[in-house]
């Protein structure tokens, strides 16, 4: 399959916009402004762009606490998005949810998710519920490297493939989990493996290269829905920042992360793979224009918003 | 209108939801062709189908799981654990989501799950198997927690928390399973609104007796006899217990002045010390002219001898003493 | 080219302030984005403050055992590079 030069551009787009919307942030936390931690996917903006731009607007996605990017692939508004994590009534959540769990029903975002692990028995059931109603859609599960070792990852993969769910599960495998390094976590094989081991295709692929991960996850959803099967990805990527604000990186070197940054960026590498193939730098620099324009005004009208108003929090617990 | 034991009145409700509601199913272990380890959806594979009645591996925490995504996605789950005790296997999909996705998403979703789980002591099955959990659940904003106490209450609060737009917990004791009476085979209601009521079961002025689950019906044992014959008792079902409904209570006690709970599980952070408190910091404080009294199951886990099983949970005669004692 | 403030950021969600121990680099040093500037001690450990710019370090602002709050500037830098959100707090 090749991809068009539309969805090359959209594809350069959406990481830019995912990592200007994570420096936002930072910038955001480092003045004071956020209360709470954050979990930025500095770095792995190829996993959540890609995926997310070759699923359609009705295939759903469950996230994680590092979901920013996701929510965003799947067509989120930036602007929503600072208002939720600035606590405003105009927040996807109305302030109430905060950057773990971002949720946007309406572009198919199932929502982030606090706990490890803790969606992939939801995308499970929404598959059901696609199986019951006869759609043809999917739910593209996104978890990390550490997910891989909880109990309920295996209960999901096990129904899934039990039950001929429309699941594609993604693993962003970032290699560490908070602090521990996934070869001192995982055993067996490979994460890929653990997929196979229950009876669903997978496959291991670079998840810093966007148009390798655009492509095995069009390809299989298309093969989801032919062969009424689950699929497994393990994405091979690298988180730049910490597990989250109070992370001091004790547990790796700044050699490995700089590696990282300077080898394998995934925003570098695809900017130098468009221009050989003839896309300009120009192309490239007004879209990076305008991604900077969407994010600061996007910021701006998010601080002028108003706080989301103190109610009744009791009633807001029940539906 | 028929007479039905518990289990059957519920197995007549998820009939009916599952004709009524295109989108209900029900998942859970050895529910199938087995009918449930208590029988209780017995005969609904044949009717229903494997599309509706979905046999799951032993896998709590999925089956919890599902029934929050699938219910987030215009389905309407009713998931069994197939002893409640089990549910601990499944406590994250349902505290730690089901309970606060409504919430955490400002509003944006509900989670209409219904999470049925055989409860309770006295069949011998031992500390594994035999445990009242409810608390646990109370404890937990965003949940609904409802125990039926016999036939005709399961069948309609079966159907009322199916039609609740919250994630509700339906204990249902093993040994009211079968419990015979008739049962009025009500339509499924538009709305819940009989979750959050209590129910007094017998009017009286001398004392106020409130119990759940099974206990109601050891209680209601207890005030008919002979012995007990000149006291004139009020009994309060809970029904639900969270919300409780504490209006109901108030007023009960405002009137007899003397408060009694009586429930099988142990005291600690259970629904009784709850009741009891809420009591002790209302205006029905003043009215009470003796200390409220709560008669539990021994904090200790169930033993399997029968002789000692009667040691842990509260005996008739341990509720007739409690009301000779105090009023 | 334009002269950008470097501020005191928070580094955890419960940090207001820091004590500035010791300077890595002076006036008219040439920085990477990410090169460590000084040494700052919170109330729960020490830590490296990392260079937000690329640039020539113009000014140092705080000296050897100040407390900063969260906010303040600690050195200005000459940079190319254009802050992301930095004209809407100006």
């Amino acid at each position: 399959m090749s991809v068009t030069k539309d969805t090359q551009l959209e594809l350069h787009r959406m990481m830019m916009l995912i990592r200007l919307f994570e420096e936002a942030l930072e910038e955001m936390f480092s003045r004071g402004l956020l209360h709470g931690t954050m979990h930025l996917s500095i770095g792995q903006e190829a996993t959540a762009a890609g995926a997310c731009l070759a699923l359609d607007k009705k295939d759903l996605i469950t996230s994680t606490h590092r979901g920013h990017g996701h929510c965003l692939g799947k067509g989120a508004d930036p602007y929503k998005m600072f208002a939720e994590l600035l606590g405003r009534e105009d927040g996807y959540c109305r302030g109430r949810g905060g950057s773990m769990h971002i949720a946007d029903l309406s572009n198919g975002n199932l929502g982030a998710n606090g706990i490890v692990a803790g969606s992939l028995t939801i995308s499970v059931g929404a598959a059901l519920s696609f199986q019951l109603q006869k759609k043809e859609n999917i739910v593209l599960c996104f978890f990390g490297d550490g997910a891989v070792n909880e109990g309920s990852f295996h209960e999901a993969l096990n129904l899934a493939s039990l039950w001929n769910l429309p699941v594609l599960f993604l693993c962003e495998n970032n290699q560490y989990g908070m602090s521990m390094a996934s070869e001192k976590a995982v055993a067996g094989e490979s994460i890929a493996s653990r997929g196979n081991s229950y009876g669903i295709e997978s496959i291991q692929i670079d998840g810093n290269d966007v148009e390798a991960v655009y492509e095995s996850v069009s390809t299989f959803k298309d093969e989801i829905l032919s062969n009424n099967r689950p699929k497994f990805i393990e994405a091979v990527t690298y988180r730049y920042r910490g597990h989250s604000k109070s992370d001091r990186n004790l547990y790796r070197t700044s050699e490995e992360i700089n590696f990282w940054k300077d080898e394998k960026d995934p925003i570098k590498r695809y900017i130098g793979k468009l221009l050989e193939q003839g896309i300009t730098e120009v192309d490239l620099k007004e879209i990076d224009e305008e991604v900077k324009n969407t994010i600061r005004t996007s910021v701006k009208k998010a601080l002028d918003s108003p706080l989301s108003p103190i109610t009744n929090l009791e009633e807001d617990s029940y539906a | 209108m028929p007479e039905l034991s518990v289990g059957q009145a519920i197995n007549n409700a998820l009939s009916l939801i599952l004709k009524e509601y295109p989108n209900a199913f029900i998942a859970g272990e050895d529910i199938g062709i087995y009918g449930g380890a208590f029988g209780v959806t017995d005969g609904l594979l044949e009717t229903f189908g494997e599309e509706r009645i979905k046999d799951t591996p032993i896998a709590e925490d999925v089956i919890a799981g599902l029934a929050v995504g699938a219910a987030m996605t215009d389905s309407k789950p009713i998931v069994e654990m197939q002893f409640s005790d089990f549910i601990v296997n499944a406590m994250d999909p349902i505290v730690n989501q089901a309970a606060k996705l409504h919430f955490m998403y400002g509003g944006a979703v509900n989670v209409p799950i219904v999470v049925r789980g055989a409860s309770g002591a006295g069949t011998g099955a031992a500390a594994q198997h035999s445990q009242s959990l409810e608390s646990w659940f109370c404890h937990v904003p965003g949940l609904k927690v409802v125990t039926p106490s016999n036939p005709q209450n399961a069948y309609d609060l079966l159907l009322h928390s199916f039609v609740d737009p919250n994630p509700v917990i339906f204990m249902e004791h093993k040994l009211i399973y079968k419990i015979k009476d008739d049962v009025v085979l009500n339509n499924i209601p538009s709305n819940s609104e009989l979750l959050g009521q209590a129910k007094i079961l017998s009017e009286g002025n001398d004392i106020t007796i409130v119990s759940y689950s099974n206990m109601v019906n050891v209680v209601k044992d207890a005030i008919s006899s002979d012995e007990l014959s000149e006291i004139s008792a009020e009994l309060i079902d809970l029904q639900t217990l969270s919300p409780l409904d504490m209006q109901t209570i108030i007023t009960s006690v405002s009137k007899t002045k003397k408060l009694l709970v009586c429930q099988e599980a142990p005291a600690n952070s259970s629904v009784g010390s709850t009741v009891i408190s809420n009591v002790v910091q209302s205006d029905a404080f003043s009215s009470l002219s003796i200390a409220p009294k709560l008669v539990s199951g021994l904090h200790s886990p169930m033993p399997s001898a029968k002789h000692l099983e009667t040691t842990v949970i509260p005996q008739k005669e341990d509720i007739m003493q409690a009301i000779k004692d105090m009023v | 080219m334009a002269k950008e403030n470097i501020l005191l950021p928070a580094m955890s969600d419960q940090m207001s302030e820091a004590e500035l121990l010791s300077w890595k680099v002076s006036i008219g040093d040439k920085v990477n984005k990410g090169d460590v500037l000084c040494e700052i001690s919170t109330d729960k450990v020490d830590m490296d403050l990392e260079s937000p710019y690329s640039g020539e370090i113009i000014n140092l602002i705080a000296n050897e055992g100040d407390m900063i709050n969260v906010g303040e500037p600690v050195a200005e830098i000459e940079t190319e590079e254009d802050s992301l959100l930095g004209s809407i707090f100006d």
